[in-house]
């Protein structure tokens, strides 16, 4: 026995020690949808790259800071850049060769081709409006209202504002003159001159009654704003010494936008149901503002642009069902339209369009849209459509994704059969009867010569090309279980079905708002898989949802009676699942409506002081009763509270030693782990605690942790991970400054082959507080990298060893460290003894390198992940991933190798190959064999 | 008031890296303290740049998609200036490294490389294998054995078949177990003469 498990252990040695991504499986078990988000209308555009470019890309910043290139082609994404934290604003302006981009504080210059930093300045003052004066130089207006001429990253000259009281609005810059447009709080608009080689501000200022929902905009010739809350359209040709120019809104406008180019001018106007424009054309010399035409109302929350071409200007209309219509500058004739090939569903808003438009011989165009639409619950989506074809398009609403839950797919043998039994358990005997004949004549069929004739086929497949074709789709599951559906949903609302197993294909999309009542929409709160291929939505405004994970069907949908604090999935025996809901004020609801809770539950919530409460939930009345109250130290808050994988299967209760002794793992599912922080002293505690008692069972405190740095943990069987930043010195201790990665494992007693004071216990409760003390021992690495969320991976028994998933932020990563590296039984300062060899056991070194073969994404970047869940395969040794928060990206890992399955290196070919060869051997040295025996006989005899 | 100044280097050409122009535009770096971390990006011409950095001592670490750096510590002091050295994880942090100079210059410790190429079926390694020598071996001694039994003296050949046919029979390939155990045969001349008989 033992020299089998010397053996053993010498072949897993011999295994390589890091499971690695294969060349060729790279690119074919992941998928990754990179996304960018809704685009800023203002801060979009087509550029050439270059001045000797042939071809323009799409440029675009998003509402979640990222700025992008897209190439309009496809629909790819050339480069991108993450520009701030994914919340503020900013502007984005074309440059020579070059992109200008402003968020926040920093205004950055990139390379148009391929996304290389020019310069990057950082300012005091946030920014308000930058706009491009030639090169690369820079004209930036901030908050403060202060103006700052930047060329090649360095300042040329800075202008403060007139009066610290006035709100700047925008930046125009016209042949040598800047001008800035400032709004005044005495009623009035300022506009300040600036001319932009000597940055010697002069100003003027005009009475103006704009209203806060009024509008200002600017361009390079014309200001334009609303007065008296859009009655009143007021033009100001800049650079002209003549008056504002007034024009009476139309009634019953709630939105006016303005689009200018050169000198044409674009109102455009949006009532409830209808949207038009009128076009203007702007006379410089005279400062006068004509009219030039206008177009008939047409379907409400369309988007213009005006784009030149060469020496004309030309409008594109793009309505929301896809229609587009084209104009010149000169009057409302219909240059060329284009209808739409899609059908976008009733409440589809456009929220900008920008065109491309290059004229062709006899009176064609060729015209290229990029739209980006918005409806309810899908805010941000995108798509390019060419003359009137839609080309491609981006998820781009699915940024936002907020939570997830997996749908296991059916099994196709199991169901069915078990369909079909089931129609005729409902039907009389003879029905029935006639129905099982009908359903064998159909087996028949099934498996009649058709099918019988495809074997050769099939078996050549597989020979060839060594893949089983998947013949499975839609709601049935494949043969190796590789396929589920995360149903996700995005902040806005919408749910949605994504096929991990086949690259994240969207299956289907549903909203849960209208557009009527988008505006109290509060977002889901959780995602539960309720029952077979039924997911059920808790939202916080108070809705209960039950959707067919299959079809994306609502089955159902109640109101659950207020806000919603907390929610959790108890599983009652069998199939039936309640969701336990907890309401403001800390009332229980059951859902679905009408569920029963079997026996007392003990849940763990959140309190209004800052505190965790844990509550009895009685199984009749639904009263809750206050157990335990964790207050943490005075100056500490909860930082976060995270428990063990809802699916997190144990296959063995303790962990052999090299000796053929067992250390027991102290298991309780109830265990949660608290991280409580102190911000002003810089340290961090972290509590277990068991759920039901409220009893700490361990706690560590960390002197010298960040706290505005991330602290994430993740849990699982008897341990715990978790990650945060350390100082260099603790409490005047020199320390190791970095990222700490700290493992705690959590065993029923210090010695092996005994199980703690609770060993003889029969049963034992921790109502009683007899959970036993556990036996906890620690390991902290130096790991080189942030880590913004961890995971750990699942297999269905749990008998594959776990895997720790992390992301790693700053390089756009998710790496998966194996538990064995973590094993906080690592022998310290010295080498591991024969024992702890054969168990696998590495001489503890502090240090954690990032191995790149264990980088799951290999070389594709993942921007603002904040969630990675993970979900068992069919196969023991799979585990499959999906990260969401930002991009979506999914893969699956077998952290022990693929012992189960035949990997790409099995050649079938080569096997057969073998057995021909093998047999051609044997036929030719079969009758040399036959005479020799032959032979031997008579000549022994003889 | 602390005094902030700007931290500036470039990616300097090194064997591993003779073109650093050759990085991706995502090549990014942070300068990491306790309560702060700056992060910029590589510039077109391969320098890069910490605006208005406080006093302190600080981690630089850089992250790109293809290629592995060594972290440096940087520290700026109350006089102005920044000192660079390079460092370990899980130093100590009073314990510096190598000085370097400063502007910094940033080169690579390894190219990154994510994949592990599987290994294909090759007949070269297949007979570098023991056990295939072995087993070639085997076949070529049982080949040739016999040729070279021929081509022995003829006077040696026959002395050695005298041999094998006097004491050749070995007493132990021939020992008849079941007959030893049920005491029928001696166990040393029982056995040369019984053992084919019998099972025939």
């Amino acid at each position: 026995m033992r020299l089998f498990s010397r053996v053993f252990s010498g072949v897993l040695l011999l295994l390589p020690a890091v499971r690695a991504i294969y060349k060729d499986e790279a690119y074919q078990n992941d998928w990754h949808l990179a996304l960018i988000g809704a685009s800023i209308p203002s801060s979009t555009f087509f550029h050439r790259p270059a001045l000797d470019a042939k071809a323009s890309l799409i440029y675009t910043l998003t509402s979640r800071s990222i700025l992008a290139a897209i190439n309009p082609r496809d629909g790819s994404i050339v480069w991108r850049h993450l520009l701030g934290d994914g919340t503020s604003s900013g502007v984005a302006r074309k440059a020579e060769g070059a992109v200008i981009a402003a968020v926040d504080r920093e205004v950055k210059a990139f390379d148009a081709i391929d996304g290389k930093l020019i310069w990057e300045t950082t300012f005091a003052g946030r920014v308000k409006d930058l706009q491009v004066i030639g090169g690369s130089t820079a004209i930036v207006l901030f908050e403060n209202g202060s103006v700052t001429k930047v060329s090649g990253g360095k300042i040329v000259w800075e202008s403060p504002a007139i009066d610290g009281k006035d709100i700047p609005q925008s930046l125009s810059f016209q042949g040598n003159n800047v001008f800035g447009l400032y709004q005044q709080p005495s009623k009035g608009l300022r506009i300040a001159t600036i001319p932009a080689e000597t940055g010697k501000l002069s100003s003027s200022s005009i009475s103006a009654s704009i209203q806060p929902m009024d509008k200002i905009y600017s361009s390079a010739s014309v200001v334009v704003w609303t007065e008296n809350s859009m009655s009143q359209i007021k033009f100001l040709v800049l650079g002209a010494k003549s008056p504002a120019i007034s024009v009476a809104a139309p009634e019953g406008v709630v939105d006016i936008k303005f689009q200018a180019s050169g000198k044409t001018l674009l109102v455009h106007y949006e009532t409830e149901d209808k949207s038009w424009a009128e076009v203007y054309g702007l006379d410089q010399t005279k400062g006068s503002v004509n009219n030039l035409y206008s177009l008939d109302a047409n379907a409400a929350r369309s988007a213009f642009s005006v784009t030149e071409s060469g020496s004309e200007t030309y409008i594109t209309w793009t309505l929301p069902n896809g229609e587009s219509f084209l104009y010149g500058s000169k009057s409302a004739d219909v240059l060329d339209s284009y209808t739409s090939d899609s059908h976008n569903s009733g409440d589809v808003s456009v929220l900008s369009a920008i065109s491309e438009i290059i004229p062709k011989p006899e009176k064609k165009y060729a015209v290229r849209t990029f739209i980006a639409t918005s409806s309810p619950g899908f805010h941000g989506n995108t798509y390019l459509v060419r003359n009137g074809k839609a080309i491609w398009s981006r998820p781009e609403s699915l940024v936002s994704v907020t939570a997830s839950a997996w749908v296991e797919l059916l099994d196709p043998a199991a169901e069915e059969v078990a369909e079909e039994l089931d129609v005729e358990v409902h039907k009389s005997v003879v029905g029935a009867y006639v129905h099982r004949l009908a359903r064998h004549a159909h087996e028949l069929v099934t498996y009649g010569p058709d099918w019988l004739a495809s074997i050769p086929g099939r078996v050549m497949d597989a020979f060839l090309s060594n893949e089983i074709k998947e013949e499975k789709s839609g709601k049935w599951r494949d043969f190796f279980g590789f396929r589920k559906y995360a149903v996700v949903a995005t902040r806005e609302g919408g749910l949605v079905a994504l096929d991990v197993g086949r690259k994240g294909a969207i299956v289907w999309e549903v909203s849960l708002v209208s557009s009527k009542d988008a505006g109290q929409w509060q977002g889901v709160q959780q995602i539960y898989e309720v029952g077979k291929g039924t997911v059920g939505v808790v939202t916080y405004g108070g809705e209960y949802w039950e959707v067919d994970a299959f079809e994306g069907k609502v089955l159902t949908k109640a109101p659950i009676g207020g806000r919603i604090k907390s929610s959790t999935i108890l599983e009652r025996g069998g199939k039936s699942k309640v969701v336990m809901v907890v309401l403001e004020g800390s009332t229980i609801t059951l859902l679905p409506p009408g569920a029963t809770l079997g026996e007392p539950a003990y849940i763990v919530v959140r309190g209004d002081a800052g505190d965790l409460n844990g509550l009895r939930v009685d199984n009749i009345t639904l009263a809750t009763v206050k157990t335990w109250d964790f207050v943490p130290q005075p100056t500490e808050e909860i930082h976060s509270v995270i428990n063990r994988p809802a699916y997190d299967p144990i296959a063995s209760i303790g962990k052999v030693l090299g000796d053929r002794s067992v250390m027991y793992k102290y298991i309780n599912k109830n265990l949660i782990t608290i991280i409580a922080t102190n911000p002003s002293h810089s340290s961090a505690t972290i509590y277990i605690l068991e759920s039901v008692s409220g009893v700490i069972v361990h706690s560590a405190v960390h002197a010298g942790a960040d706290t505005t740095k991330p602290i994430t943990a993740t849990m699982s069987e008897n341990w715990l991970v978790y990650s945060y930043f350390g100082a260099e010195e603790v409490n005047g201790e020199p320390a190791a400054k970095g990222y700490h990665l700290v493992v705690s494992e959590l065993f029923e007693s210090r010695s092996p082959n005994y199980r703690g004071p609770l060993a003889t216990a029969q049963m034992y409760s921790a109502l009683a507080g007899e959970i036993g003390r556990p036996h906890v021992l620690s390991h902290s690495y130096i790991f080189p990298a942030e880590i913004s969320s961890l995971g750990v991976t699942t297999t269905k028994q749990g008998i594959t060893t776990r895997e720790v998933l992390a992301m790693m932020p700053w390089s756009s990563s998710i790496i998966a460290l194996p538990k064995r590296l973590l094993d906080p039984r690592r022998p310290v300062d010295r080498d591991p003894n024969e024992a702890e060899r054969e168990e696998g056991l590495m001489k503890y070194a502090p240090v954690l390198e990032i191995d790149p073969r264990s980088v799951l994404n290999h070389k594709r970047e993942l921007l603002g992940i904040t969630d990675i869940v993970t979900t068992p395969a069919q196969l023991e040794s799979t585990s499959i991933i999906f990260a969401y928060g930002g991009d979506l990206f999914g893969t699956r890992v077998t952290p022990s190798m693929p012992f189960d399955v035949l990997g790409k290196e099995f050649s079938k070919i080569q096997l057969v190959g073998t057995i021909l060869a093998l047999g051609v051997g044997v036929g030719f040295v079969a009758p040399m064999v036959r005479r020799k025996q032959i032979n031997q006989r008579w000549l022994t005899l003889s | 008031m602390a005094s902030a100044l700007d931290v500036q280097g470039t990616f300097a050409p090194s064997p591993f890296l003779p073109n650093p122009s050759t990085l991706p535009p995502s090549t990014s770096l942070t300068l990491t303290t306790t309560g702060t971390a700056k992060r910029t990006l590589i510039r077109r011409d391969n320098t890069f740049s910490f605006h208005d950095v406080p006093e302190g001592s600080y981690l630089l670490d850089v992250q790109c998609q293809t290629h592995q750096f060594a972290p440096l510590r940087v520290d700026v002091n109350g006089q102005g200036e920044v000192v660079v050295h390079q460092t370990f994880r899980g130093n100590e942090w009073r314990n510096k490294g190598e000085m370097k100079s400063y502007p910094i210059e940033i080169q690579p410790v390894r190219p990154i490389d994510y994949y592990i190429v599987r290994e294909g079926f090759d007949p070269t390694k297949l007979l570098g294998s023991p056990m295939v020598l072995i087993a070639l071996f085997s076949l070529v001694m049982i080949v040739m054995l016999p040729k070279l039994m021929d081509q022995m003296d003829p006077e040696f050949k026959a002395e050695l078949e005298a041999q094998q046919r006097k004491g050749g029979a070995n007493p132990v390939a021939n020992f008849d177990v079941a007959s030893f155990l049920a005491g029928t045969s001696s166990p040393a001349g029982g056995a040369a003469a019984g053992g084919k008989g019998k099972k025939n």
